[in-house]
C-alpha cells in the first residue's frame, strides 16, 4: 500500500509487534508465577487466593508491556525493557518457587 | 497517515499504535460486541424464538417440582448418560433446559466431549418437550458465537477472541493517552465535516461510555481467566489444576464412573434440604454427575439472586443415597469474590430489565465504536490518497480491503441476524437438523453480504446492503404477526412485555438503518457548491 | 447472606428518570462551561468568565451528584454505582445530540431537566404505594 517505506521501519515495527505480542505475554505470565509465589511466601495468603490474585492482574501486566514497547524510544529499548523485568521475574519465580 | 518515529513523543506513538491495534481485529471486535449485546437479552431472544413456549409463560411451577419432572425425564431418556446438567425455570426463562453428554459410541472416536452432548427444552408444567415444539438454539446460539465463534473448535475461537480482546485493552488504554482534548471535546460533535465527523462520533461513542468498555473488555478476559494465563496454576501448584479447583473449593470435583451401578435417590429432599441451608433462595442449576451409578454425585447450585458474584453457593449430595457430601462457596475469598464479580459485571446476569437496557445501551455504543473507528480510517486514507487515485485510478489495495471489510462486517451482520429471526419463522418446523439450518442462514445470509462487499465496496452498495438490512429487521415483527399469535398488536395490550420489547428493538434498529441508508443517498445527491470546498470533500470520502 | 440489597427508599423507575434527567441538566450545565459550546450559545469569541465557568461547573457536578444519590437510595451502592454509569452514558449522549442540533434550547433543556428530577425524586415515595 505504501512504496517508498525502508525496510529498516518495517523491521522495526514488526520488532516491536514481536515484542509487545509475545513480549510482553512472556513478561505478564512470569510476573504471574512470581506474584503468585510471593504472595504465598511473604503475604501469607492462602494458594488459591494468591493465585487468583496475580492472574486477576495479570492482562493488567500485559497492556503495560505493550504499551511500554511503543512508547519505548526505539525498538532495542523495547527489547531490552522486557528481557531485563523478565529476567527479573524469572529469576523471582525460580528463588521463590525452588526454596 | 502516522509513522512510528524515534522521540515523537508519547501522544503520537500512542496514536500510531491505537490505529492499528484498533483496525487490525475491528471486524472481530465488532461481531462480538453485536453477538455479546445480543446476548443480555438471550433468555428473550430465544423466547421470542420458540412461539409454542409462549402460552407456559404464565404458569408458575415450583423449582422442585420442575426438577422432579426433569429428572423423571431424564431417567426414561438419558439413564446412562455421563453427566446430566439441569438449567431450572426462572424470571426469563420459562422452560427447564436439559443437556446430557451420552455415552460414546465407537464413531466418537477422537472427538471431545462436547460433541456428544444431546440438549432439550421441556415444557416445566408437564415435564416433557412441547408437542410440536420447534427446535432452536435460540439466543444461546449468538452467546456462543461471542465467545467460541462457529465452525470451529470451541478453544480456538477462545484463543482468537483472547486475542483480539487483549488488542481491545490497548487500544482503550492507547486511544485515551492520545485523546489530547478529552474534556474540551467531551460533548463535541461536528456535522458534515467528513473526516471530522467520523472522528467527533468515534471519540462520543468510546469516551461516554469509557467506564463500561474499560469493564467490558477486562472482564471478558477475565471469564477465561485460566485459558489464558495458567501461570501461577503452573508456579504454585506446578500446573496441578485439580489440586487448585480442589482448594477453591466452589464446585464439586469430578468422579470417574464406579463399577457398580444404584439408582438415583429422589431429588425433591436434596432441594428442600438446599433451600433451608439457603434461607428460602431458590435453586438454579442441577448437575448430576455419573447418573444411575454407585458413586453419582449430585451438584445443586443456588440462583444467584441480586449478588452481581457469578459464583453461587452449591450444595454436592450423594447421588444414590442423598447424603450431604459438601456445602460449597458459602463463604468464600476476597480474590475468588473478586473474580466472580468480575464476571458477574461481564454477563450481568444479576441485571433487572432496566439496568439491562442501560447495559444494552452501552453494548450497542461499543459495536458504534468499533465500527466508527474502522469507518474512520477507511475515509481518512482515502482523503489522503486523493491524488494518487486520482491519478491512477486504482485504490491501493489495503485501503480496497479494509474498505471491503467494513461493508461485509457493518452492513452485514444486521443481514445476518435479520436472516436469522426470518428462518427461525419460516423454516417448517419439522425440518431435521432445523437449528443448524437456522445457523446456516445466518451465515449464509452474511456470506452473501460480504460477498457483495468485496465485489462492490461503493457508497451505492453501501445503500444497497443497509437497506436490505433495514427490510429485514423491520420485517421480523411483521413476520411475527403473520406466522404467530402473540405479535405486537397482542402483546402491547396485554403483554408478555418481553415479547413486546423484542419486536419493538427491532423494529428500531431496523429504522435507524433505513435512515442511514436514507441519509447516505441524500449527502450523494447533494449539489456541488461553489467555495464549499469541505463539502466536496465530504461527497468524495466514501468511494463513488 | 452476602450481597442482599439494602431496603429500597425509591422505587427504581423513577430513580432512573431521576437520574437521566439530573444527568442532563448537569452535563448541560459543564458543557456551557467549555469555551466551544459557550461560543454556540453567545457566538464566536464570546468570552467566557471564570467566575461563569466556576459556578457552572459547580451546577454540573452538584446535578451529577443528585443523580447518583436517586440511584444508590434506590438500589444501593452496588447496583446504584452501576446504574449512575449507565444513566451518564445515556444522559452525555442526549446531551451532544442537544448542543449539535439545538444549542439554543440548552439552557431551557437544564432547567426543565433539573425540573423533572426534583420532581421524580419528590414523587417517588408516593409511588410506592401499591
Amino acid at each position: 500500500m505504501k512504496h517508498g517505506i525502508p525496510a529498516s521501519y518495517r523491521i522495526a515495527v514488526a520488532s516491536r509487534a514481536v515484542a509487545a505480542i509475545l513480549g510482553g505475554y512472556g513478561v505478564a505470565a512470569l510476573a504471574t508465577g512470581c506474584l503468585s509465589l510471593a504472595l504465598v511466601r511473604w503475604a501469607g495468603m492462602a494458594r488459591a487466593e494468591a493465585v487468583m490474585t496475580a492472574t486477576l492482574l495479570s492482562f493488567a501486566w500485559f497492556a503495560l508491556a505493550a504499551i511500554w514497547v511503543f512508547a519505548a524510544d526505539s525498538a532495542w529499548r523495547a527489547w531490552s525493557g522486557l528481557i531485563v523485568s523478565g529476567a527479573v521475574l524469572a529469576l523471582g519465580w525460580a528463588t521463590l518457587g525452588g526454596a | 497517515m502516522t509513522m512510528l518515529r524515534k522521540g515523537q513523543g508519547l501522544r503520537q506513538s500512542m496514536a500510531w499504535l491505537h490505529t492499528w491495534s484498533g483496525l487490525l481485529v475491528c471486524w472481530v471486535l465488532f461481531l462480538v460486541f453485536c453477538s455479546g449485546t445480543a446476548s443480555y437479552v438471550k433468555d428473550e431472544i430465544s423466547l421470542w424464538m420458540r412461539p409454542e413456549l409462549h402460552a407456559s409463560l404464565n404458569e408458575k411451577t415450583s423449582p422442585a417440582q420442575a426438577a422432579s419432572r426433569a429428572y423423571a425425564y431424564l431417567q426414561r431418556e438419558a439413564p446412562h448418560a455421563e453427566r446430566w446438567f439441569l438449567s431450572l425455570p426462572d424470571a426469563r426463562n420459562p422452560a427447564i433446559s436439559l443437556f446430557w453428554v451420552r455415552p460414546a459410541t465407537s464413531e466418537d472416536a477422537g472427538k471431545p466431549a462436547l460433541a456428544r452432548l444431546v440438549s432439550r427444552t421441556l415444557d416445566p408444567a408437564s415435564g416433557a418437550p412441547i408437542p410440536g415444539a420447534r427446535e432452536t438454539r435460540g439466543g444461546e446460539f449468538l452467546y456462543r458465537l461471542h465467545f467460541d465463534l462457529h465452525y470451529m473448535p470451541a478453544v480456538w475461537g477462545r484463543w482468537i477472541i483472547g486475542f483480539c480482546t487483549m488488542y481491545m485493552l490497548v487500544a482503550i488504554i492507547s486511544g485515551v493517552i492520545t485523546h489530547r482534548r478529552i474534556f474540551a471535546d467531551f460533548f463535541t460533535f461536528r456535522t458534515r465535516r467528513g473526516q471530522r465527523s467520523w472522528l467527533d462520533a468515534h471519540n462520543a461513542v468510546a469516551v461516554l461510555a469509557l467506564p463500561f468498555h474499560l469493564m467490558i473488555t477486562y472482564t471478558g478476559l477475565v471469564t477465561l481467566l485460566f485459558l489464558y494465563m495458567p501461570w501461577g496454576i503452573q508456579a504454585v501448584y506446578h500446573g496441578d489444576e485439580k489440586a487448585f479447583n480442589a482448594e477453591l473449593a466452589t464446585r464439586a470435583p469430578r468422579v470417574k464412573p464406579s463399577k457398580e451401578s444404584a439408582p438415583l435417590a429422589p431429588i425433591e429432599p436434596m432441594l428442600t434440604q438446599a433451600v433451608t441451608h439457603w434461607q428460602g433462595m431458590p435453586p438454579q442449576r442441577i448437575t448430576v454427575d455419573q447418573p444411575n451409578r454407585a458413586n453419582a454425585v449430585v451438584s445443586i447450585t443456588r440462583d444467584a439472586g441480586r449478588n452481581i458474584n457469578t459464583a453461587a453457593p452449591t450444595m454436592v449430595f450423594a447421588g444414590a443415597t442423598g447424603a450431604l457430601q459438601a456445602s460449597l462457596g458459602d463463604a468464600q475469598g476476597p480474590a475468588n469474590v473478586t473474580r466472580g464479580t468480575m464476571v458477574g459485571l461481564h454477563v450481568a446476569h444479576f441485571a433487572p430489565p432496566l439496568l439491562r437496557a442501560l447495559f444494552f445501551a452501552s453494548g450497542l455504543a461499543g459495536a458504534l465504536m468499533v465500527a466508527t473507528g474502522a469507518l474512520l480510517w477507511a475515509v481518512k486514507t482515502r482523503q489522503s490518497h486523493a491524488r494518487i487515485i486520482a491519478q491512477t485510478g486504482r485504490t491501493p489495495f489495503g485501503l480496497r480491503l479494509v474498505e471491503a471489510l467494513n461493508l461485509g462486517a457493518i452492513a452485514g451482520l444486521p443481514i445476518a441476524f435479520g436472516a436469522y429471526f426470518w428462518a427461525n419463522r419460516l423454516l417448517p418446523i419439522d425440518l431435521a437438523q432445523r437449528p443448524d439450518a437456522e445457523i446456516q442462514a445466518f451465515f449464509g445470509a452474511w456470506a452473501l453480504a460480504a460477498l457483495l462487499a468485496q465485489w462492490r465496496p461503493t457508497r451505492a452498495m453501501w445503500r444497497v446492503l443497509l437497506a436490505a438490512g433495514a427490510v429485514l429487521l423491520v420485517g421480523v415483527p411483521v413476520l411475527n404477526a403473520l406466522t404467530t399469535s402473540t405479535h405486537l398488536g397482542v402483546t402491547l395490550v396485554r403483554g408478555p412485555v418481553v415479547l413486546a420489547g423484542f419486536d419493538l428493538t427491532v423494529l428500531a434498529l431496523g429504522i435507524a438503518l433505513g435512515a442511514a441508508a436514507w441519509m447516505l443517498g441524500k449527502h450523494a445527491a447533494a449539489p456541488v457548491r461553489a467555495g464549499a470546498p469541505r463539502a466536496m470533500r465530504s461527497a468524495g470520502e466514501v468511494s463513488q | 447472606m452476602s450481597g442482599a440489597a439494602s431496603l429500597p427508599v425509591v422505587p427504581v423507575w423513577p430513580a432512573c428518570v431521576a437520574g437521566a434527567a439530573f444527568a442532563v441538566g448537569g452535563f448541560i450545565w459543564l458543557a456551557h462551561a467549555i469555551d466551544r459550546h459557550h461560543a454556540d450559545l453567545f457566538g464566536r469569541g464570546a468570552q467566557l468568565s471564570g467566575a461563569r465557568v466556576a459556578r457552572l461547573r459547580c451546577q454540573g457536578a452538584l446535578a451529577l451528584a443528585l443523580a447518583l444519590a436517586a440511584c444508590v437510595l434506590a438500589e444501593g451502592w452496588a447496583f446504584g454505582v452501576i446504574y449512575w454509569a449507565g444513566l451518564l452514558t445515556v444522559g452525555a449522549l442526549t446531551v451532544v445530540g442537544a448542543l449539535t442540533w439545538t444549542p439554543h434550547a440548552t439552557p431551557r433543556l437544564a432547567r426543565a431537566s433539573i425540573a423533572v428530577g426534583v420532581v421524580a425524586s419528590i414523587a417517588s415515595p408516593w409511588l410506592m404505594q401499591p
